[in-house]
């Protein structure tokens, strides 16, 4: 399962692009698929499904909430027909019934024909019977209004309602077509209420959504530190970074402050546009290859190449920064720390950057190229108390009741032992 | 095995289901194709990264049938990849070759009529008329009006006919049994198609019974149809359109919310937020400022604010989440709207962890005024007065990311809390005093309260994941459940649950939604499957795949399941499901929600 996880988490599907089943009840507890004439049959990742007559033409429309975008749909019931309705909101007395009536069992009696009792169902029933549920389906509530499709034809004789208590009221004069208020206690003939005129113009739309990217800048709001990485300059002499560390990214004694580290190749096309940014950069940045990785193992024939390579690179352009080179521990380190923080499972893109607090920990990640603006944002915002950065993690805004917390970083740091970047305490 | 082989709670779960039932080989790999279907095993997920990170990876791919050890799954795959082509062939002839086309099937390729001679009026009545084909109409191969590969592309072509003026053409074709007969392959299929007819709107559904050589690339040399059902919208349209954008008022294309999918946050929001990869949020329905126009409510995950769309005189809608104190950010998985203090307003119950009381000021705006004490988020929640003394109590279910033990009847699950509301926002955790602990740990995924016996109080469905259902039936205030007597345990992936009197007998019939799994499908009704499991035990894995349930209420106490008969099984990956009158002809007609991970990786696991 594990496997599954990931595999999910890296975007493959499980049951995906399914679309929704709609099922016509045609008499006797017969059932013909009317999926894809209902218009509802989405591919949408479903979830919760509510009825709602909203505009008050006596047919039920539908809400449905999805995992996938667009993430809420209202679906209007263009019903034509010769069929009619007829429509309760009950008020419970509440004091031995709840004032919202849930539980309420509504049954209409409709007037000239014999009973379904032999309960073959066949379409010519008179008592339909509703119950007044506060939630059914999954994760769902629909409207507390009542409806009943009454056919084409008969009169309505009666409707009973059974209030929760147990209290039994018979109304009768009751029209099709109408909204009917009813309290529980009150007269036998309820009155009719009036929806409001409907004039505005909804014209049905078919959302487009747009593509998701992956340049992404991810706000960790997390105090789990980098554990120490080395790496080597161009001139093979080693460094060291993160938590721990004793000296910053740039090579020499610098004190150690934030810094950029940036993951980059040469043959990186948007790398090379960045990696010019980040040469004129008032922050520290430090600019990782990754040339030469994979292609004969660190320390191998590849890691020499890939340090060539990335030399002749910095050198043609005339780049000032200071650049080294990213071995697999580094690259498996800073996709660890992102996969424990975030529920993605996609290799680094290159160009990615991380925003690196003198202490290890992370201000920011970012999936492709990153302005030097966004940058300096970004570093003004990294000794942030852990309310402020979870606000900062979100795009959106909101009450939280939950207390705000970082992702642990006992977390973090159990996850690089179990890859084996960092040896147990 | 694959699946299984981890140290996490759920993989060691599996594990125990399989050496608890002391069988050999066939079953594992039956089990681990069952399992591949699951998601339920993401859940793990729910949990951020401190579960994530008790889990030690696996390098073994096992999205592989073959490594199963489980041919069938390889070659039903490969019968699978055939009907993608005729699929595509369907929605555009232009984009297969006919000679790939003709390449499908056998040169000794034998079908019966595609359509039956005459169809069967089932209803015609607007907007909709639905036909099947006469019983025996279709004929087997042995009187084969299609012969050979020429004879194959012209049975396609007459499928397609009735379709072809439309540019909307959509074929499925959904492998739901398979058989190894040594030479041959046979398959049943479910296919549809749909797009444009003649009146508008038209689909036909069938069962297409196939045989196919036993090659790695297989080829059709015979073709049955059977249950043939076609459905009209004589009102020349679909009959519901989507008029998100146009209430909402806003396009949905760049709206950071609504526009994108929870795939979309949860690579982007830290997982400590709340993020899920699940995405198991509802919505509620609601009338929140007494202008008796109903509003909505739509529940998200941690880091994105729940959402009220509050509704206009003119039907329009606008987001007032904030500005009525509701725009809570703690992942939310369903709401309530209930007058829980009788006071004539729509107060509000969040599903979050712990579940938040929130008290209507009679103008739509909420004060937060109780928090009830859970193990997690609720997966459900559902109200009603158990106890008749005129307050609504609410159920709250719960299920876990702990291994289900055993993965087909598991009762290890976190309990489920009945709160009785005592008024003064007062509420009591009674559970245990009513009995509804009595199997009461179970992975409970929803609920929904109905007087199932017509005695006046109201009665408990319970829908469970991993296993039986509950029919808690109250006597008096007190419950029992019933389920096993009354023939509604329905063991299965249990998911949602919705009630309506299907057959207008006056008795409430009960819809449970499951996972209509292919693939258990196929491997569970082989003959080979698990020589080892008796009759009773293969039956219960076939029930485990089979679906979606509708039980008739018979009125007696007990219940008849009529799934099959009723054709409502096919739910796919089912969520809501609802009993709704869509047509006003007085019959409840049923609408499944489903589809479950769909991310952009197109490949299904």
């Amino acid at each position: 399962m594990i496997e599954l996880n990931e595999r999910l988490l890296a975007g493959m599907s499980l049951s995906g692009r399914e679309r929704h089943c709609v099922y016509l009840n045609t008499g006797g507890a017969d059932f013909a698929n009317v999926s894809a004439g209902s218009g509802l049959d989405f591919p949408d990742d479903g979830r919760g499904l509510a009825a709602t007559d909203w505009d008050f033409d006596g047919d039920v429309d539908l809400w449905i909430s999805n995992r996938t975008a667009p993430r809420l749909r209202f679906l209007r019931n263009d019903l034509e027909s010769g069929n009619r309705f007829v429509a309760f909101r009950l008020t419970g007395n509440g004091t031995s019934s709840n004032r919202d009536a849930i539980g309420a069992r509504l049954t209409l009696r409709m007037q000239g024909v014999a009973r379904d009792g032999d309960g073959d169902g066949d379409g010519d029933g008179v008592e339909l019977i509703r119950t007044l549920r506060a939630a059914e389906g999954f994760l769902s509530q629909s409207s507390k209004w009542v409806h009943f499709g009454l056919g084409a034809t008969g009169e309505i004789e009666s409707l009973e309602v059974r209030w929760p208590d147990g209290a039994r009221q018979v109304y009768g004069d009751i029209q099709a077509g109408h909204f009917f208020e009813l309290e529980q206690g009150e007269g036998r003939v309820p009155t009719a209420w009036t929806p409001p005129d409907r004039t505005r113009d909804f014209r049905p739309t078919e959302p487009v959504i747009a593509p998701s990217t992956q340049a992404m800048r991810l706000i960790p709001g997390s105090a789990a530190a980098l554990p120490r990485m080395q790496y080597r300059d161009l001139a093979g002499e080693v460094h060291v970074v993160g938590a721990g560390a004793e000296s910053g990214a740039q090579s020499g004694a610098q004190s150690r402050e934030p810094f950029l580290l940036n993951l980059w190749a040469s043959w990186c096309v948007p790398c090379r546009a960045e990696l010019a940014d980040l040469a004129r950069a008032d922050f520290p940045v430090l600019a990782l290859s990754v040339d030469g990785l994979g292609e004969g193992g660190a320390g191998g024939a590849g890691a020499v190449d890939g340090a060539e390579a990335a030399r002749a690179f910095i050198d043609s352009r005339g780049l000032d920064l200071p650049v080294g080179m990213a071995d697999e521990r580094i690259i498996g380190v800073l996709q660890t720390y992102h996969d424990t923080v975030f529920l993605n499972r996609r290799p680094l893109p290159l160009p990615t950057s991380f925003l690196i607090d003198a202490d290890g920990s992370v201000g920011a990640i970012y999936k492709g190229r990153v302005d030097l603006d966004t940058v300096r944002r970004d570093l003004a915002h990294l000794g942030d108390d852990v309310e402020a950065q979870r606000e900062r993690a979100t795009p959106f805004t909101g009450r939280w009741l939950e207390a705000a917390r970082g992702a642990s970083p006992e977390a973090l740091q159990a996850r690089l032992i179990e890859k084996g970047y960092l040896d147990p305490p | 095995m694959r699946a299984n082989r981890r140290d996490g709670e759920r993989g060691r779960g599996g594990y125990r289901v399989l050496v608890m039932a002391g069988v050999a080989g066939l079953v594992i790999a039956a089990m681990v194709a069952l399992w591949r279907d699951r998601a339920r095993l993401a859940e793990d997920l729910i949990a951020t990264s401190t579960v994530l990170d008790s889990i030690p990876t696996a390098a073994t791919p096992f999205d592989d049938p073959g490594l199963d050890g489980w041919d069938s799954e390889v070659l039903s795959d490969a019968v699978a990849s055939q009907w993608k082509q005729v699929q595509r062939w369907m929605s555009d002839p232009a984009s297969v070759a006919p000679g790939v086309l003709a390449a499908l099937s056998a040169d000794s390729f034998e079908a019966g009529p595609i359509r039956p001679e005459h169809w069967e009026l089932v209803r015609d009545e607007p907007p909709v008329r639905i036909d099947r084909g006469l019983p025996g109409a279709s004929t087997p191969p042995a009187g084969s009006v299609y012969r050979g590969s020429a004879g194959f592309l012209e049975a396609l072509q007459t499928w397609r006919r009735p379709f072809a003026q439309g540019a909307d053409v959509r074929a499925e074709f959904k492998v739901v049994r398979f058989e190894d007969v040594g030479e041959t392959i046979r398959t049943h299929q479910l296919v549809s198609v749909s797009g444009t007819g003649v009146d508008g709107p038209e689909e036909e559904h069938a069962t297409w019974i196939t045989s196919w050589t036993r090659e790695p690339v297989p080829r059709l040399l015979a073709l049955t149809a059977e249950a043939l059902e076609r459905t009209r919208m004589t009102s020349g349209r679909r009959l519901f359109s989507d008029c998100t954008e146009a209430v909402l008022k806003r396009s949905l294309t760049d709206d950071a919310l609504l526009g994108r999918g929870l795939p979309h946050w949860y690579v982007r929001i830290p997982a400590h937020l709340g993020q899920s990869p699940l995405g198991y949020h509802g919505l509620a329905v609601g009338d929140v400022n007494g202008d008796r126009l109903d509003d909505v409510y739509l529940c998200n995950s941690g880091g994105i604010p729940n959402q009220l769309y509050v509704q206009n005189l003119d039907g329009s809608f606008d987001e007032r989440a904030a500005e009525s104190g509701v725009d809570w950010m703690d992942s939310t998985m369903s709401a309530l709207f209930l007058d829980l203090d009788d006071d004539g307003d729509q107060d509000l119950v969040l599903g979050s962890t712990p579940t938040m009381l929130l008290e209507n000021d009679g103008a739509g705006h909420f004060e937060g005024r109780m928090l009830l004490p859970g193990p997690a988020i609720p997966t459900s929640m559902a109200a009603a007065d158990h106890d008749r003394d005129g307050d609504l109590d609410l159920f709250v279910c719960y299920s876990s990311n702990e291994a289900a033990i055993p993965y087909h009847d598991a009762n290890n699950g976190p309990r489920n809390i009945l709160w009785r509301n005592d008024g003064g926002w007062a509420f009591r955790d009674i559970t245990n005093s009513v009995g509804l602990d009595q199997n009461g740990t179970r992975f409970s995924f929803a609920a929904a309260w109905e007087d199932i016996d017509n005695d006046g109080d109201q009665d408990l469905y319970v829908a469970n994941d991993y296993g039986r259902n509950n029919l808690f039936l109250n006597e008096g205030g007190h419950f029992r459940d019933v389920a096993p007597e009354a023939g509604v345990e329905d063991i299965s992936a249990g998911m949602s649950v919705t009630f309506g009197d299907a057959d207008l007998d006056g008795w409430m019939d009960l819809y449970v939604s499951n996972m209509f799994s292919s693939a258990g499908n196929r491997i569970t009704y082989q003959r080979n499957f698990n020589p080892l499991a008796d009759g009773t035990q293969r039956a219960a894995f076939q029930r485990h795949a089979r679906g979606n349930s509708l039980f008739r209420n018979a009125g007696t106490g007990g219940f008849e399941d009529v799934s099959v008969d009723a054709g409502v099984t096919m739910g796919r990956w089912a969520w809501s499901s609802l009993f709704v009158d869509l047509d006003n002809d007085r019959l409840q007609d049923l609408v499944v929600a489903n589809g479950n991970l769909t991310n952009e990786d197109s490949r299904d696991l």
